[in-house]
Formats: structure tokens, sequence, C-alpha cells
């Protein structure tokens, strides 16, 4: 009965006007699912990228447990990790530093937008978000500083001559290029291990990252 | 018709809001991450420091710092894992940010410094490992170390009574075996008189433990004295990590009561301390027919102190007393008819040691430490006035450099004089030396040497050292180790190890009772001034670990050991005894000179069957054949398993089951016996425990020795229940 009723011209006008409405919601839902997937892969990657900058700030504080700091350093009441630009590390820094010490002295993270507020530090983590002509300014900057702090950049086309570190993530794996001679010539001594860990600038496999990234 | 449009309609409306839905349930999703991570960036400008109160990591919101997927139980384990070796961090993936249970999960990634006097883990020592960590002992049923050492593959113990066991490895086993160097925070607690433990006077906050490494096979090269089978190397927590104080108390059938507590503070930012203190009452074993006298009753306190003012140096100042007493039921030698006597020979000892240990560290690799302990030991046996006091001091020195970027260098030396004086009544004790000293001397050379980094690793070293007895010993040993990737590892090794004699293997004249009352035969049993040089071992040991899965692990073993101038005993002689008329003695005299072989394997494996449910369990063969009166007093198999249960968050179920076999030489049966634990934490302070052990087959005896000349008794079925409560 309802087969026969369905044929008839008077209901074909309406079950079309149906038909359509259901097609378009069907698109919408697609859509919205399109959407949806979009959203999430970002969800995803920005996953990814917070556990990619807990690495980093863990790595930041071996790097602090891993080098020798000179006399200077020891006579400071705190351990100042001054992060420059917006940078999601900065959360997990904080956390490190509520639980954690490093060379016997409490750690205090410090964030900063402009040359002029970066603080006496002992480390610089200069984010990703800074313009490449501002690291320049801020290299000049550290550069006069009595206590130079050990520089690091956030991502490897960061590198130039007065960064000490720069993390690079290959294979899915947080590693880092150590200029060990601009490390050195600032009066810190690195550990055995810790050179072992980096890559040097002029080595093969940082090379072929810069050029596949 | 209008129905099948208002359907349509329906459809279409419920196709839609489940699209909002969906669609606002992603986004919400992946906007929260990106809420969160805002919340991040807006915090730029700030300035947190430990002083202030958000950077209290209980106050502080973890998660919403950190977003994603990463929690701060995450971030915990990465700096867990930076502070035990940063290069694992290189091996996190950055898609999950979190330790892969490879590396970090139980065992592979658990820290080790036993096997090469450097800080390593399981998984990069080449060396036959297991680590007990603070959660197998929160999990266990053990109340004694000897207790807690039975999950340990290849470890045998047996206990004798109430208050004595015997513990041993890859070996004879007995009361005073030795050849295993037992340490406690560094100190060590064999005692020179025989080369073995007081296992009843050892009592230690379980809680304060960091962990128990126990290596298996030779340590010499690197350890000395005693480590020819074993090393069981007791950590201690920092004082800076045993924040507030704990308090453990219980009591059972029979467990009369005990109680453990323990307070850490700082005096300053650089000086930490804890303070501590142990006691329990145990009840005797069990007999069916007579009344048993084993009983053992322990206090312990003391303190320790860390003081690091700056960031190269660490002092440990550490001191503990103790005072027992325990009853013992022994048959004595009489001279009158019927030439013995069962008479209760109580011991009460008492003792104290004061430990101090200075580390400088340069860096992660390289760093020395000087460590120097006194131990005093006072045993008395009432009415026999057997007395033996012992005063132990122990230098160490040894430094760690890395060469170069292959080679780690370690060497150190070491001074131990051990005063034994002995009190005794003739007629037990012959002409035993009233006043012993023992002293060695030495030093030892190792390199770790990085064939291929991160893949291949050869170690080799000696120890060299004199000594009172046989003066000069050479202990050398080389160890290969192949790591083709983060979840497997292959070792083999080749070591020389060498017994000290004992001070009783060269002294001792002991007169024992009569086997058969009514006749003079006095079983006399001597040492022998003219033993020549040490009991030598030359072990050869293999073994695989791997943990294929995040969820399981197995680690394998297997060892072959030759013994040369083993010590044993002769077949006896009859003598005559002057003191008793008509009186033999059948003297029985220590010699060196016999061999032996021991071999075997040990397979332990670990699975987490579902994250409430975790399994271990391990097997271990050992064959000990031997030239001398020694032979086969070992188990040839032992079975362990224990099943952990987390029934919710806060009910903990523990099921512990092990066979071990029998002792034909001993007349000890085989048994089997089963522990059960439930425990309730109605918060992270506090856990209620009640604890069944030997729940099956009821009470068993687990050595047998008669020469010991003392009440042997069975291990009965008991049940007791803990309070356990931390707060600051």
């Amino acid at each position: 009965m309802h087969n026969s009723s369905l044929t008839t011209p008077a209901s074909t006008a309406p079950c079309r006007r149906s038909a359509i409405r259901g097609l378009l919601n069907i698109g919408t839902l697609l859509l919205f699912w399109t959407i949806c997937i979009t959203v999430n892969c970002h969800a995803a990657n920005e996953k990814s990228r917070s556990g990619e900058y807990n690495l980093k700030a863990v790595n930041i504080y071996g790097f602090g447990n891993y080098i020798r700091w000179p006399e200077y350093t020891k006579i400071r009441t705190d351990f100042v990790i001054t992060v420059y630009g917006d940078s999601p590390i900065l959360g997990a820094l904080q956390i490190i530093a509520s639980k954690k010490k490093i060379a016997n002295k409490p750690i205090v993270v410090k964030s900063v937008t402009s040359i002029s507020d970066i603080p006496q530090s002992e480390i610089l983590f200069i984010s990703e978000s800074v313009p490449q002509g501002e690291i320049s300014k801020i290299l000049e900057h550290t550069a006069l500083s009595r206590s130079k702090p050990l520089i690091v950049a956030d991502t490897p086309r960061m590198f130039q001559t007065g960064i000490d570190i720069a993390f690079c993530v290959i294979e899915d794996r947080v590693r880092f290029v150590l200029d060990a001679e601009n490390v050195n010539r600032n009066g810190l001594t690195i550990d055995a291990k810790l050179l072992r860990l980096g890559m040097a600038p002029d080595s093969p496999e940082f090379q072929q990252h810069l050029v596949a990234d | 018709m209008r129905q099948l449009h208002q359907g349509i309609y329906a459809r279409s409306r419920a196709l839609n809001l489940l699209g909002l839905i969906l669609f606002f349930t992603a986004c919400s999703y992946g906007y929260a991450d990106e809420i969160s991570g805002g919340q991040n960036s807006s915090s730029s400008s700030s300035s947190i420091t430990p002083e202030d109160d958000t950077n209290d990591p209980d106050e502080l919101d973890l998660d919403v710092m950190l977003n994603g997927d990463v929690s701060a139980d995450d971030l915990d384990k990465l700096l867990e894992l930076a502070d035990t070796d940063l290069s694992q961090i290189s091996n996190v993936p950055v898609s999950t940010g979190q330790v892969d249970s490879h590396i970090q999960s139980g065992t592979l990634g658990v820290e080790v410094s036993t096997v090469t006097r450097t800080k390593s883990t399981v998984g990069k020592s080449p060396a036959a490992v297991f680590v007990i960590t603070q959660e197998m002992i929160q999990r266990s049923s053990a109340r004694t170390i000897p207790d807690l050492l039975r999950m340990v593959p290849g470890i045998q113990v047996a206990r004798i009574t109430s208050s004595s066991w015997a513990v041993s490895l890859r070996g004879v086993h007995g009361q005073f075996t030795d050849g295993l160097q037992i340490q406690v925070d560094g100190r060590s607690i064999y005692n020179s008189m025989f080369g073995g433990v007081y296992w009843e006077w050892q009592d230690i906050v379980f809680e304060d433990i960091e962990r128990i490494e126990v290596v298996r096979g030779p340590g010499a090269s690197v350890w000395g004295a005693n480590a020819v089978n074993g090393i069981i190397n007791i950590i201690m927590k920092d004082s800076a990590k045993t924040k507030g104080t704990y308090l453990k108390m219980g009591t059972g059938s029979r467990e009369r009561g005990f109680a453990n507590a323990s307070t850490s503070g700082n005096f300053s930012d650089t000086l930490t301390y804890r303070l501590y203190g142990t006691w329990f009452e145990r009840e005797t074993g069990y007999l069916p027919d007579v009344i048993p006298h084993d009983d053992l009753n322990l206090m312990t306190g003391g303190f320790r102190t860390d003081w690091r003012p700056d960031d190269e140096n660490h002092v440990i100042l550490e001191a503990g007393i103790f005072q027992g007493h325990k009853g013992t039921l022994a048959s004595r030698a009489t001279p009158t008819f019927p030439y013995v006597n069962q008479l209760i020979e109580d011991t009460q000892a008492q003792g104290y040691h004061v430990l101090s240990r200075w580390t400088h560290t340069y860096s992660d690799e390289n760093e020395w430490s000087l460590q120097g302990y006194f131990n005093m030991l006072d045993n008395t046996n009432h009415p026999s006035a057997v007395r033996l006091n012992t005063n132990t001091i122990e230098l160490d020195f040894q430094q760690r450099l890395q060469l170069n970027e292959r080679n780690l260098f370690v060497y150190g030396a070491n001074y131990r004089l051990a005063d034994t004086e002995l009190s005794y009544d003739p007629f037990y004790l012959g002409n035993m030396p009233r006043d012993n000293q023992f002293q060695n001397f030495g030093g030892f050379l190792q390199d770790q040497y990085q064939l291929v980094e991160d893949r291949w690793l050869f170690v080799l070293g000696t120890k060299l050292s004199s000594n009172s007895f046989t003066g000069f010993e050479y202990q050398p040993s080389a160890r290969l180790l192949f790591t083709p990737n983060e979840t497997d590892t292959a070792w083999v090794a080749v070591s020389r190890a060498v017994t000290l004699p004992a001070v009783t293997d060269r002294y001792i004249q002991v007169i024992q009772a009569t086997p058969l009352p009514g006749v003079p035969l006095f079983p006399l049993l001597r040492g022998s001034t003219t033993l020549t040089g040490s009991e030598s071992v030359l072990a050869y040991e293999a073994g695989y670990r791997s943990q294929p899965i995040p969820e399981f692990m197995w680690d394998l073993a297997v060892f072959y050991n030759q013994y040369d101038n083993v010590v044993g005993l002769t077949d006896p002689v009859f003598l005559p005894n002057p003191n008793v008329p008509g009186g033999t003695y059948a003297a029985v005299d220590i010699r060196n000179g016999g061999s032996r072989q021991s071999y075997g394997f040990e397979l332990f494996s670990e699975i987490e069957l579902a994250e409430w449910w975790k399994l271990r369990s391990s097997y271990t063969f050992l064959q000990v054949n031997s030239s001398m009166r020694d032979n086969g007093a070992a188990p040839n198999n032992n079975l362990y398993m224990q099943s952990s249960f987390d029934l919710t968050d806060r009910l903990l179920f523990d099921l512990t089951w092990r066979y071990v076999d029998n002792i034909p030489s001993l007349n000890v049966p085989s048994y089997n016996t089963m522990d059960v634990r439930l425990s309730w934490r109605p918060n992270e302070n506090m856990e209620w425990a009640i604890v069944g052990r030997q729940a099956i087959n009821g009470s068993h005896f687990e050595f047998f020795q008669p020469e010991l000349g003392y009440q042997i008794t069975e291990v009965p079925p008991e049940v007791y229940a803990t309070f356990t409560w931390r707060f600051q």
C-alpha cells in the first residue's frame, strides 16, 4: 500500500523535497565529519606537540645537570630558566621547577616577550614563535651580559652562531645539536655524556636533517 | 504520508543532532587541548619559583599545565628517566610523549649500581641481576629480610628456627654459609668470625629501602671479600627523599607485635635527616610434641643525615644500635652421664655502627667517594657464657673517571680490620684462641669499554688484595654485553673469585653433644691453621633478558662454577677424650683441597595481564657436586609465583606460591606453600593489611642441620595484621 502511494504523482514532489533534504543533511553530516576529523587531526598534532615540549623541558633539566656551571652561578640563590616568547614548554618547565633542583638550587622559570625584560639567567630558551630577526638581537643582548646564559633554541632552523643548543625532532624523537666550542667559550663545561648525546653542528646527521626539514 | 514525511524529518533532525553532538564533542576535545595550551602560553610573563604557593605540586593543576595526553605521571617518569640516564630521553617517542614501558617499567629500566659500581640499569648490566623495588616490598608478605629475598630467582632461603635463617646463592646451603657479600647502605654485614650473617639481628624499616639489588654470581673484581656467589646490596633512601613520618605497626599469631617508625626532616636546605626505630617480638616456631624455645625479640634505632653543601659534595653520616634476645634450646655435651644435656641457652646481643661517606661528584660519570665505618657486635649465650665480640673497621675509596667517550674507568682501595674476641667454657670450645685479628687490604681496577656505542660493552677488571690468612689474592673478571635494541640484552662473563677464610675455619674447636645419650662419644669439629690458600671459583655465566612487549619480560641466566681448594670436612677420626673417663672424640677436621662443581639456570618472567593484574614467576635449577662432605646441601628445584591483583584502586590482593625441592643429604623434605595478602588503602597515606602465611599444607621444616646442636623448628601457618600511616 505504501509503495503504491509513493508512486502517485501527487506524492512525488514532497518526497523529492524530503530526499533532497535528506541528501543535504547527509552532506551537512559529511561536512561536519570532515571538520571533526580536521579538528581532531589538529588536536592530535597539538598532543604530539605537547609531548614534544615535555621532552624538550626534560632535556633542558638534563642540560642543567650535565653542565658544570661557573663559580658565579654558585653564589646565586636560584637557578633561572627564562623562556623567551610564547611557548607550550612553559607549563612543563614550571612543573619541573616545582619538583626538582638544578645545581642544588631551586629552579625559577621566567617568561618574557621583550629583550629588555630578559633577566639574569642560567638557561635562556628561545621559542619558535620569535621572528628570526629578533633572535639576532637577543644574541647581541646576551653577548653583552657578564654571565652569558646557555642559549637553547626551539627548532633547528633557529640554529646560528651564538646559539648553544637547538632542538630537532628526528624520526619522532627529540634530539639536539650542540655547539660545544661556543658553550666552552662561555665558561661552561659540558659533561662527556652530554657531548655524546648531542649532534655536532657539522655532523652529517644534523646537516641532512636541515636539508630535509 | 504525513507520518512518513514527519518520519523523514525526524530522522534528518536526529542525524543533524547526532552530527552536532559529534561535532561539538570532537571540537571540544580538540579545543580543550588548545585552550589548555593557550593557558600555558597565557602564563607567560609570569615567574614561578619553588617558594610560590602555586608551585606546590599538590596544588598545581598539572594536567592543565601540561595539556594533551601527557599527564603529570608521564612527566614524572620522564624526570626519573633523566635522573637515571639522560640518553634514554632520546628514545621516547614525541608522538606519545610517554616513557615506553620497555624502558621504564619495572625491569629493564630499573637502576642498578652494584654490578660495576657505576650507575646503570638492569637492561644494561652484564650480569644476572635482580632488583627488589619498593613496590615489590610493599606488596610482599615478608616481615624479615630473608623472607623478602625469597622472591629473587636463584636465591635459597630457609628458615631454620623462628630466629635463624640459611640464605645462600648458587651453592652450598647452610646457616653459616659464606661466599655472599651482603651490604646495608654500603656497610658489609657479614661476620668475619664465620663469614656469614646474623640475620636475626637485622631489622630495617622497609619503607626506607630504596631498592635491593641482588647480583648472582661473582662480583669480587670490584667488591672483593666474600662476593663469590653473589652480592645482596640493600640501598636505603636518601633522607631528602623521605619527608614526613612513617608508622607501621601490627600483631599476629606468630608476630606478637611489631612496630616500625621513621621520621624525616631538614635542618636547613642542605642538611636533611631521618630518625628510625623498629621493634618486634616473635613467637616460637612449631614442633608437634615438644614446646619449642626459639622466640626472638629485637629493638633497633638510628639516624641518617645527608648533607649537600653544594652540588658537588654529598656527605652521609649514619649510625644505628640494636639490642636483641633469642631463645635457643641446645643439646650440649656434659662430662657426666648421660653426656648430653638439653639446656636453654638464650642469646643476648647488642651492637652499634657508625658510617660516614663523602661523595664528590664532578659530573655524572666522574666522581670519587670515601667511606668508613665501625661496627660492633656482641653476642653472648647464657648460661654457657660463650661470648663473641666482633669489632670491624672498614675504609673504602673509589673513583670513577670517564676517560673518553668509550672508556669508563673505576678504581678503588679498601681496608678491613675485624677483631674478634671469644670467651667460652673450654669444655665446649676446646682451645680456640680468644683474640683474633683479620686484616684485608686491596684495590681494584675496572674499565668499561664501549666496543660499539650503545651496542657492545666490554668490562674488564680485577681485584688485588692481601689478607692475614692467605696473603695475596687476585680476582679478575671479564664481561661482554650486547644490546641489539632497547628491549633485548645478552651477556657473557668469566670470573675468578675467592672466599676468604673465616676465623672459625682455622681455629674452631667445638665439642658437640653425643648423638647416643649414655655413650661418651663426642663429635669434635676442629679448624685447621694449616689451611693453605683460599677456596676459589672459576665462574662461567651467560644470560639473556628481553621485554618483547611492554607487558612481558623474561630473564634467563645460566652458570657453571668450578670451585677449587674447597673447604670441607674430613671423615671422623676417633681420639680419646681426656676430660671424660672412657670418653672418645669423633674428630672431624676442616680441610681444604677439595673440589666442587655447581651448575644450573634461573628463569624469571613478569607479565602484566591487565592494568590491575601482574604475575611474576621464577624457576631455579641448581645442581651441586662436591668431593667434600657438603654434597648436595641445596634444593635442586625452586619455583616461585606471585600474583598481584588491584581489585580496586584501594583494595590490593597478593598471592604468593612457592615450591622448594627436598635436600636429601640433610633429610629436608620438599614443600610448597602459599602466602596471601589483602590490603586496603583508604587514602594514599594509610593502609590496613591482613596477611596469611603458610596458608596451605600446614607446618613444615625448611632446613635441618643436626650439627648445629640446637632445636630446629617447623614453620607454622600464621596470620598477622598491619596498619601503616604516613603523615607530614
